[in-house]
């Protein structure tokens, strides 16, 4: 399958902000300041971007470009997340010539849409999130008068547990291993040990999902800035390389609609990455496999092809390293290495995607994963924003 | 079935259309008919004249076939449930939000809450019929147990239901 876009492609700085409950910033300053960080890692100024691409949810274009004073953009998308829509989105039109220099950015701020308790005591965040809101006529005419479509993701967990006998134990090793990993990364909010029996613990909202299995909300910002490899030479040593990138959607995209368990775009992204890449699985070092639910994970690992259907508790199981307390995948590799959106914040892929970075660049202190060439990222949940990206270190 | 109430034309009384939107129900050209069947307790599916196929949520144009004679039909009213959530508040019991797949067709999917069935009794797979909830003062769908029919007693879902020219 056509990939051309290999190795011409590269991520040459990366900027974010404190993750926080509390930031006191608006989403759009959180956009900015992660922004700037990002050119002055990568060592650009304002003159040199000339592409902007990021969900107009949190930022337009036109706010980060003024925010900034960049005085020329000649390119500017805005797609909705997981942040893995925004890259793409950046790297293609790098790789086309819309622009030579994009910033790609994603930030999250938490309102009542997002965190029950945003609203109970601060009036700037007891207002609807634009971006968790389902504003579709199909929303509204259909799903609210049946109270909500939020069921989605845990009638889907509750299918796959019947489908196959799994037992809420295989969803707490995907959220036992993301918060150990935060555990030792300073920029993670959630960072006290998680037990299994915390786990089981965990208050019951949509039944059988509790809040264990659901991402934690936050303010936080993440932007990258995407440039041609060529120009990337001239930069730095240390720049990152995009692989290929897939997107899998199918006809029953929408929430609710799927035949079977396996009737979701995880499947297709998985399927076209193996025919686009000449990577495979155990070339990688790193693996980045999307929590905004354990089930997503779970679902992740088998579509990739790590094992079976229903299988991945028992793998995850059989690959743990007790003494460590998190999964070791293919010999060594770690799984959501930065805490993931269930305990370093729910940032919907940008947190995965900066720690990739940060990890392939050699520069994560003392997180860093001895030697990690490549990186996998399956960023999205399982209907209709299922992708992946595969990057490499540039040396 | 298609009604003979001209969207295009104006009226001095409210329509039913009138009454859905103003309590928030946004109708549109292809649900216009579900929730005025709704209204009357009847669950109206889309479904293409030229393939037959039901098409839930309604559209204008058959996904299968392409074609764009479709036409809301009457369905039977049973189902089986695919999933569900219980969605819980503290101090609480789990509310059930299901997913249930009408027979007519294979993913014929409607969300819906199950009514008369405890939640501890609720299973994937499980026959359901159609009854009636109440969603601001408007008949939605939602599914119970199966009722024992009597000879001669016709089905729940078309109980209620208004003489149809």
């Amino acid at each position: 399958m056509r990939n051309p876009v290999r190795d011409q492609v590269a991520i040459v700085g990366v900027g974010t902000t404190e993750y926080s409950r509390n930031s006191g910033k608006t989403r759009g300053g959180l956009v900015v300041e992660a922004c700037r960080n990002a050119l002055v890692d990568a060592g650009l100024r304002a003159e040199d971007v000339d592409g902007l691409c990021g969900s107009a949810f949190q930022a337009s274009p036109q706010y980060v470009q003024q925010g900034l004073g960049l005085p020329a953009i000649r390119w500017w998308s805005t797609p909705p997340f997981p942040f893995s829509l925004v890259l793409t989105d950046a790297v293609n039109a790098v790789f086309s010539g819309a622009c030579d220099v994009a910033v790609a950015y994603h930030s999250q701020f938490r309102t009542a849409a997002t965190s029950g308790s945003a609203g109970a005591t601060d009036p700037v965040r007891a207002v609807p999130d634009p971006g968790r809101t389902r504003d579709s006529h199909a929303h509204r005419q259909y799903f609210e008068p049946q109270r909500g479509l939020q069921g989605s993701y845990a009638g889907y967990m509750r299918r796959y547990m019947h489908t196959y006998g799994v037992s809420r134990e295989a969803f707490g090793l995907v959220a036992i291993n993301s918060r150990a990993h935060a555990t030792r990364n300073p920029h993670a909010c959630l960072r006290q040990p998680l037990s299994m029996e915390d786990y089981l613990a965990g208050r019951m909202v949509r039944d059988p999902m509790s809040l264990m299995d659901m991402d934690y909300a936050i303010d936080g910002g993440d932007a990258l800035v995407v440039t041609t490899a060529e120009r990337a030479q001239d930069m730095s040593d240390r720049y990152v390389l995009i692989d290929a990138m897939t997107y899998g959607q199918r006809e029953s995209a929408e929430e609710d609609r799927y035949t079977s368990l396996d009737d979701i775009g995880q499947t297709i992204a998985a399927d076209v990455l193996w025919r686009k890449t000449d990577l495979r699985l155990p070339d990688f070092d790193l693996f980045y496999l999307y929590d905004g639910f354990t089930v997503i994970t779970l679902k992740w690992l088998e579509s990739l092809g790590f094992c079976g259907v229903g299988e991945a508790g028992a793998f995850l199981a059989d690959n743990w390293d007790s003494v460590r307390g998190e999964a070791r995948l293919l010999g060594d590799a770690p799984l959501n290495a930065n805490g993931g959106n269930l305990s370093e914040g729910a940032m919907q892929g940008s947190g995965h995607f900066r720690d990739a970075v940060v990890q392939l660049r050699g520069s994560a202190g003392d997180r860093q994963v001895p030697g990690a060439r490549a990186a996998i990222l399956a960023i999205g949940g399982l209907f209709t924003n299922s992708t992946i990206v595969t990057l490499r270190a540039s040396s | 079935m298609r009604s003979t109430e001209s969207a295009h034309e104006p009226s001095a009384t409210p329509t039913p259309s009138a009454a859905l939107v103003s309590i928030g129900i946004p109708i549109d050209y292809d649900s216009r008919q579900y929730w005025e069947g709704c209204l009357e307790r009847r669950l109206l599916v889309t479904r293409c004249d030229q393939c037959g196929f039901w098409i839930h949520f309604p559209r204008h144009i058959c996904p299968k076939c392409w074609g764009e004679r479709v036409t809301p039909q009457e369905v039977s009213g049973q189902a089986t449930l695919f999933s569900f959530v219980l969605y819980v508040q503290p101090g609480g019991d789990g509310y059930p939000v299901a997913l249930v797949d009408l027979v007519e067709q294979e993913g014929l999917r409607l969300p819906c809450t199950v009514t008369d069935v405890p939640s501890s009794e609720l299973v994937i797979g499980m026959p359901l019929e159609l009854t009636w909830n109440e969603w601001r003062g408007v008949p939605v769908p939602a599914f119970g147990p199966v009722q024992q029919r009597r000879s001669g007693q016709t089905s729940r879902a078309s109980q209620g239901a208004a003489p149809h020219a």
